[in-house]
């Protein structure tokens, strides 16, 4: 048997380790996802997005987030006796418009259910939702587990959609444990979600937290959920089993309600240990729901749920069958509400693309393009520089992504708020890269504009506060007079070589220069003199 | 007094009374009101509404007055299930549940009717939610059928040559303190209208809830095909079959407020759209070239003699009159529409009203299982179906058939129901109080 584990192990790593010399030049071992050797988790996520849209999917009423409680509801979400639900056109498009950034089959026809359960936050007794026949199916993600701490490099990796499906949120239930009292706030209630249900392809924390990252960055590219999961936009409930090799999956658990990547991360990794612990003490996993939390960062049983729930779905009888058309089919018969094609067109492009363009186009490094394209306007920014295609790339992702939005964050601004323009940022790389200023200057430039609200044009300020890089003529006088007048240290670092007399001499001339030399050229100059 | 004799005419012969101002919206809904008080004691009512009626009828004189007069039901009473929703007044369902309920928002069809000029009187008795054969199962008491309830009445017959027969009919209370049960769930829907306190009543038809009634009471009562009419505000039983259904005591006064009542709601994701805003039947219907199907599963073991010679007399009588009548038909509605077959004529209930002491013998569940039997396959297959009555028994209680069409054919069903109207001229109860 472990023959056979070790040669599949093999077969694995050779193709993985094939892929990624196909995509990143990297020359990685890539390592088995094995805990002590005999465990392997396995891990489905289920994502709940709402839906980016003005009202809810049955009725009118408004959604904005932060509303006073109670002040968005209708009759309809309240259950007043003889209300109907009427469906949201819009919520219908963006489930599409997801699924096919996802590479799902829209389902042209689909079906509602109601599912119900007895909860002071469901006024109705039962949610809308798709069980059987969902919007869409088959779908397809794939994304990079970018900083991953058990392998050292990137690596990718992909996932199953294997439905997305239309429902309403139900409200929020508030635990007033002081006064021994539940409030209820119907504003969420009938808010319109997408359910994406994935196939249990991931076999770690730092695996679901790198999915679900791709997944937000993909919706809020699209458009349709705002991907913020601090304000439940963005909800992620987590299937988690171990089972050793070979053997048939295990009794799984279920996390639900996960609402920030660190609490999935940590709450899928302390849950993996948990069963793991249970099974090696001979004991079993119990089948149940458990919640994650924050104060303790452990998993823990909801007993409230020890009885198996019977949702009695049935089809829901006040709404029709949902059907759509795909006028990019020759046989289209347009029998739909929607053109499934006119939402195609509608897609930008997506994140993965982006980075592959930044990659190829600008030779960026891996790290740098998820950096840039997980924000458009940051986007937006570093391509509005490198229209000068003259500027190199690699400059400008220095000085925007670790000088300006440092500079940028001390006081509390993001890039779209930029005191320092994209024209004038692409002025104080141009001064740089014409070796007439040093990092160090452009750091300073950077911050007089940002901090201290300089509004003076770049090259006046370097021109204005005498910042020029200095003339290797005079830069080499320095140098000499550095070490003329260090000379202790200057024998002291030709005995040792240690590098910090180096550096310490370094510091010198740097202080000398006011901080205008070329410290690159310096060092070169230096060593050079301290050799003869 | 003059005022409540215009309580049995058709909504054709007031409107035009009420347009000439012989009568004033005004009077006419006193009338109607004071009739309400008459026949209190029977119990159609949980709630009334003196003080919207008045206010109504007021605008509607208004109008009137103004010589406008383009609204269908301007000035005319009409009864409403209590469960529609209606804005500001109380809708129980018949229950203590939502006794103290008063929605915030109205029905559509009870906004349709008000834009029509109807004027609302009050919120009709119902089996509680819906869910009952009889009307004996409200929180707030029965309602009692106005046949032989004590009321005191009197028949009118087109025909003088009637006059003799009609005499000899018994109107008396029954002895005991025993009473005819209205029929359910909409027994005080077709109370309300076979007791001249409104005109046209509406009512919910989920297994049988507006033609059961409809049967017992002597009115018309109309299931219309699933989808016509919106749901909207229709507190619902089962959302799949539930219908608003019509109630009048003449099909064209049924015809009328379905025209009023039908077309396409976008709060209603199942209601359909049509073209029957400017319904009229003909003035004089005829049956030339109608397949009309008999069913021989309508014919139950225990179904009365008296329902069953009916059935046969009604069906002789279409016979005669040029319509092509199929004694043996299948079961199936679809595959009975492909046969050719247009309409099918059926009973509505096994028989007459039953009494009270009777009634009570079989708990809810069985005693609707067993009312249902006639009308539940109409729910089923969304189509429509009317109740007409056509005769009085020995015991002076009305015997009413049934007619089924096909879905969407409401218009050709409710001309072969005026047709049926016409020729059998069933004796209309005139009440004296």
């Amino acid at each position: 048997r472990s023959g056979r584990k070790m040669r599949h192990q093999l077969r694995l790593q050779t193709r993985l380790q094939n892929a990624l010399l196909r995509h990143y030049n990297i020359n990685s071992q890539y390592k088995p996802h094995l805990i002590r050797d005999y465990w392997e988790p396995v891990i489905g996520l289920e994502i709940h997005a709402q839906i980016s849209s003005i009202s809810k999917l049955f009725s009118r009423v408004g959604t904005r987030y932060g509303a006073p409680p109670n002040t968005q509801v209708g009759i309809f979400e309240s259950a007043h006796p003889g209300t109907l639900p009427v469906l949201n056109k819009r919520c219908v498009e963006a489930g599409i418009k997801t699924a096919l950034a996802f590479g799902a089959t829209v389902n042209k026809i689909s079906l509602f259910d109601r599912k119900h359960y007895f909860y002071p936050d469901l006024p109705a007794g039962y949610q809308i939702t798709q069980l059987d026949y969902p919007l869409a199916s088959n779908g397809r993600l794939e994304f990079i587990v970018l900083n991953s701490s058990l392998h050292k490099h990137p690596y990718r990796h992909s996932v199953d959609l294997l439905q997305l499906q239309l429902e309403e949120d139900s409200g929020k239930s508030i635990h007033d444990k002081d006064n021994n009292r539940v409030l209820v706030d119907l504003n969420r209630a009938g808010q319109p979600l997408m359910e994406l249900v994935f196939a249990p392809g991931l076999r770690n924390g730092e695996e679901a937290a790198a999915m679900v990252k791709e997944v937000a960055l993909i919706l809020t590219r699209i458009g349709t959920c705002n991907g913020r999961m601090h304000e439940g936009a963005l909800r992620v409930d987590a299937n988690i089993s171990v089972h050793r090799p070979d053997e048939p999956l295990g009794t799984r658990t279920e996390v639900k309600n996960l609402g920030s990547i660190g609490s999935l991360l940590k709450a899928v990794d302390y849950e993996i240990q948990r069963q793991i612990d249970i099974l090696e003490s001979g004991g079993n996993v119990t089948s149940e729901t458990r919640s994650f939390d924050t104060h303790t960062q452990e998993t823990i049983s909801m007993r409230d749920k020890e009885v198996i729930q019977d949702y009695r779905f049935m089809p829901e009888p006040n709404l029709l069958p949902l059907r759509l058309h795909d006028s990019s089919e020759p046989n289209c018969q347009y029998d739909g509400s929607l053109d499934i094609s006119k939402v195609r067109a509608k897609i930008p492009e997506l994140p993965e693309a982006t980075r592959q363009k930044l990659i190829r186009d600008y030779g960026l490094s891996l790290e740098n393009a998820f950096l840039l394209a997980s924000k458009d306007d940051l986007l937006d920014y570093f391509m509005a520089v490198m229209s000068n295609t003259k500027r190199s790339s690699k400059l400008v992702c220095n000085l925007l992504l670790n000088n300006l939005l440092e500079a940028l964050n001390s006081i509390n601004t993001d890039i779209t708020n930029s005191p320092l323009s994209a024209s004038a940022f692409g002025e104080i790389v141009d001064l740089q890269q014409s070796c007439r200023i040093v990092t160090n200057i452009s750091q300073q430039v950077i911050s007089a504009i940002c901090i201290e609200r300089d509004s003076r044009s770049p090259t006046q300020i370097v021109l204005d506060n005498n910042w020029l890089q200095l003339s290797n003529d005079v830069m080499e006088e320095i140098v000499e007079k550095i070490l003329a007048d260090n000379l202790e240290l200057v024998e002291k670092y030709k005995k040792s070589k240690k590098k910090k007399l180096l550096n310490a001499l370094m510091g010198k001339i740097n202080k000398a220069s006011d901080n205008r030399a070329n410290m690159k050229i310096v060092n070169d100059v230096l060593l050079k003199k301290l050799s003869s | 007094d003059m005022g409540m004799n215009y309580l049995s005419l058709s909504i054709r012969d007031v409107s035009s009374l009420l347009k000439q101002k012989t009568i004033s919206s005004l009077e006419l809904c006193n009338a109607a009101l004071k009739r309400q008080n008459a026949v209190a004691k029977l119990h159609p009512f949980i709630t009334h509404t003196p003080d919207l009626a008045r206010e109504s009828a007021l605008h509607s004189q208004k109008r009137y007055d103004r010589g406008e007069q383009n609204l269908p039901l301007d000035g005319i009473p009409v009864a409403v299930k209590d469960n529609f929703c209606t804005s500001g007044i109380p809708t129980t369902c018949g229950s203590v549940m939502l006794q103290n309920y008063i929605p915030t928002y109205s029905a559509t069809v009870v906004r349709r009717l008000q834009k029509a000029g109807a004027v609302i009187v009050g919120k009709t008795n119902l089996d509680e939610f819906g869910m009952g054969s009889g009307t004996t199962d409200s929180t707030f008491g029965p309602s009692k059928n106005i046949y032989r309830s004590g009321v005191e009445y009197n028949f009118l017959h087109p025909s003088r040559e009637y006059d003799n027969i009609l005499s000899r009919i018994p109107s008396t209370a029954l002895e005991n303190g025993d009473w005819y049960v209205t029929g359910g769930s909409s027994g005080g829907s077709a109370l309300a209208v076979a007791s001249g306190t409104t005109f046209l009543a509406l009512g919910s038809d989920t297994g049988g809830s507006v033609r059961n009634p409809s049967s017992y009471c002597g009115v018309v009562g109309l299931k219309p095909s699933y989808g016509l009419v919106s749901r909207f505000g229709l507190i619902s039983l089962v959302n799949s079959l539930d219908v608003p259904g019509l109630f009048g005591r003449y099909v064209d006064d049924v015809a009328t407020m379905l025209s009023v009542v039908s077309g396409l709601d976008p709060q209603d994701s199942t209601s359909v759209s049509s073209d029957l805003q400017n319904l009229k039947l003909p003035e004089n219907p005829s049956l030339d070239g109608l397949i009309i199907g008999i069913p021989r599963e309508y014919h139950w073991p225990g179904m009365s003699k008296e329902i069953v010679d009916e059935w046969t007399k009604v069906a002789d009588l279409m016979e005669d009159s040029g319509a092509q009548v199929r004694r043996l038909i299948s079961e199936d509605f679809s595959k009975v529409w492909a046969s050719g077959v247009n309409l099918l004529l059926t009973p509505v209930t096994l028989s007459t009203a039953i009494r009270y002491s009777e009634f009570q013998n079989l708990d809810n569940r069985t005693q609707t299982a067993t009312q249902d039997i006639c009308t539940q396959a109409a729910n089923m297959a969304g189509v429509p179906a009317v109740s007409i009555p056509v005769s009085l028994n020995t015991e002076g209680l009305p015997v009413s058939l049934q007619l089924i069409g096909q879905w969407g054919k409401d218009p050709a069903m409710l001309s072969a129901a005026k047709w049926v109207e016409q020729n059998v001229k069933f004796p209309r109860i005139n009440i004296l109080e």
